[in-house]
């Protein structure tokens, strides 16, 4: 099988899309104490390159590469340019758009940070499961490891994930969609140490990796906590013609860890193009 | 089946019976609108003989292009030969699950082509494995006699022998093709014009979604 692939290797040309998001979120600092959860808007763009190359009738390989830019405005420290690259295997078992279908995948990425203690990779190893009910519906069970390997010892972090989503095609243009998800494992947050109200002999019995950081200001802490993050989100995607679309997007994610939580909120705004 | 309604403009040119015609031209509009309906397939099989065979048969072409067939509708002859070629950068997998014709070919190289005979009659649907919303239907006919409708829903048969004919119109949105008697006589003319309720068009959804964000 491999064999057979291997001739069609590098045959087809890359699918390249790109996105534009601006995202504004209410608790960017992660902080538990509602004095220090501070919020930003965030702008990025990305571009990306993907090779899909079938193997077999089942099976397809798909590699790309991307990269990007995101800026903070109010918390500069926060910029960052980003460049990463993609692999995974999938499955279709059976012919049609209702056969389900398996990924595997691979990626790694790493981030350049105006405030460069943040600097590091992130390897994240991730499985899907798709299955289209009908012509509208859709569910995607998807399960990943997430290691994050940082400059700074409060960004070497990993965790793992479970989520489902199921989107809904109201018609062909509109579609929506809903999904809930739980990290496990190691979260980054941040502590204002002047004021916050955390008490420090606890807190630093109880953080990890704790790394004084610039980006929201004088006496800010980074640390890790061993946590769950238990998310939902809903979205609603007009498609902008065959190549396009400006999802409009909610998330909540609520940590649990360590006598420590604290909920962020994001609305964010995207426009996708795939050329 | 009310879905379907018909009026036959030339009624007053052919009497009162089943219109008949050398050579027929077939109108479709939508019942909501009057909306011209383009990809309708009008065909007129014959009733008084066997029809005739494929004769000097052309390659029909249904291309991969923009990761999109084309054309969308494809009406052929039992026995015709239908030609599949990949003009995309990308890879294609064909299939059809459909009874008349099960098949897949895969074309995984730009420029690469492959035909299928079509020797039984039906509607044939086709998709593509790797990108689901890719979809184009193949009617295949057991006559020579057929048309599909334009953007001006307008379609017209060939030349039609004196003789009865059963007329269908079918189209991929319409819940059941209309199938009317007709008479065809030397030296006439028909316009028949039909409505139809169209089903909404369900396709599945080729934009791109959103993504996650780290925040």
């Amino acid at each position: 099988m491999l064999c057979l692939g291997a001739q069609h290797l590098g045959l087809a040309g890359p699918v390249l899309s790109s996105s534009a998001s601006a995202s504004w979120v209410d608790n960017i600092t992660h902080s538990p104490y509602l004095d220090a959860a501070y919020d930003a808007t965030v702008y990025d763009v990305n571009g990306a390159a993907e090779w899909h190359n079938q193997l077999s009738r089942d099976v397809s390989l798909q590699y790309g590469a991307n990269a990007g830019y995101e800026s903070c405005p109010k918390y500069d420290g926060l910029d960052r340019v980003l460049a990463g690259m993609q692999f995974s295997v999938r499955r279709k078992l059976g012919l049609g758009p209702f056969a389900p279908a398996f990924r595997a995948e691979v990626s790694y990425t790493g981030s350049w940070y105006r405030e460069s203690l943040r600097n590091g990779t992130r390897l994240v190893a991730s499985c899907s499961w798709t299955q289209r009910w009908n012509d509208s519906w859709q569910t995607i069970l998807a399960a990943d490891f997430l290691h994050n390997d940082g400059h700074a010892a409060a960004y070497d972090y990993h965790n793992r994930g479970l989520s489902l989503e199921t989107r809904y095609d109201l018609t062909e243009r509109w579609e929506l969609a809903a999904g809930a998800g739980r990290r496990l494992g190691e979260q980054i947050t941040y502590a204002w140490l002047g004021g916050s109200g955390a008490e420090f002999p606890y807190a630093f019995d109880t953080w990890k990796n704790t790394t004084e950081i610039s980006t929201f200001g004088k006496n800010w802490n980074a640390y890790t906590i061993d946590a769950h993050a238990d998310s939902v989100w809903f979205s609603i995607s007009p498609a902008l013609g065959g190549n396009s679309s400006l999802p409009l997007r909610f998330e909540q994610t609520t940590v649990v860890g360590r006598g420590e939580s604290y909920h962020t909120r994001m609305i964010s705004l995207s426009f996708v193009k795939r050329f | 089946m009310r879905t379907w309604s018909t009026s036959v403009l030339a009624a007053a040119l052919l009497g009162l019976a089943a219109p008949a015609a050398e050579t027929v031209k077939v109108v479709v509009r939508t019942t909501l609108d009057g909306k011209p309906v383009a990809d309708a397939v009008v065909s007129a099989t014959p009733l008084d003989r066997p029809a005739p065979p494929l004769a000097n048969p052309e390659m029909v072409e249904i291309e991969q292009k923009d990761q999109e067939f084309r054309p969308y509708v494809t009406a052929v002859q039992v026995g015709a030969k239908i030609n599949f070629p990949n003009h995309d950068t990308v890879q294609h997998h064909i299939y059809s699950l459909s009874k008349p014709k099960r098949f897949e070919i895969p074309l995984y190289q730009t420029g690469a082509a492959a035909s299928e005979v079509f020797d039984t009659p039906g509607i044939v649907t086709i998709g593509c494995n790797i990108h689901d919303w890719m979809v184009a239907y193949i009617v295949v006919l057991p006559t020579p006699y057929f048309a599909k409708t334009d953007n001006t829903g307008a379609a017209a048969l060939p030349p039609l022998p004196p003789g009865r004919y059963r007329l269908e119109v079918w189209h991929p949105r319409a819940p059941a093709p209309l199938v009317q008697e007709i008479t065809s006589a030397p030296d006439k003319a028909a316009v028949l014009e039909f409505s139809v309720a169209l089903k909404p068009d369900k396709r599945i959804r080729r934009a791109p979604g959103g993504k996650p964000t780290d925040y």
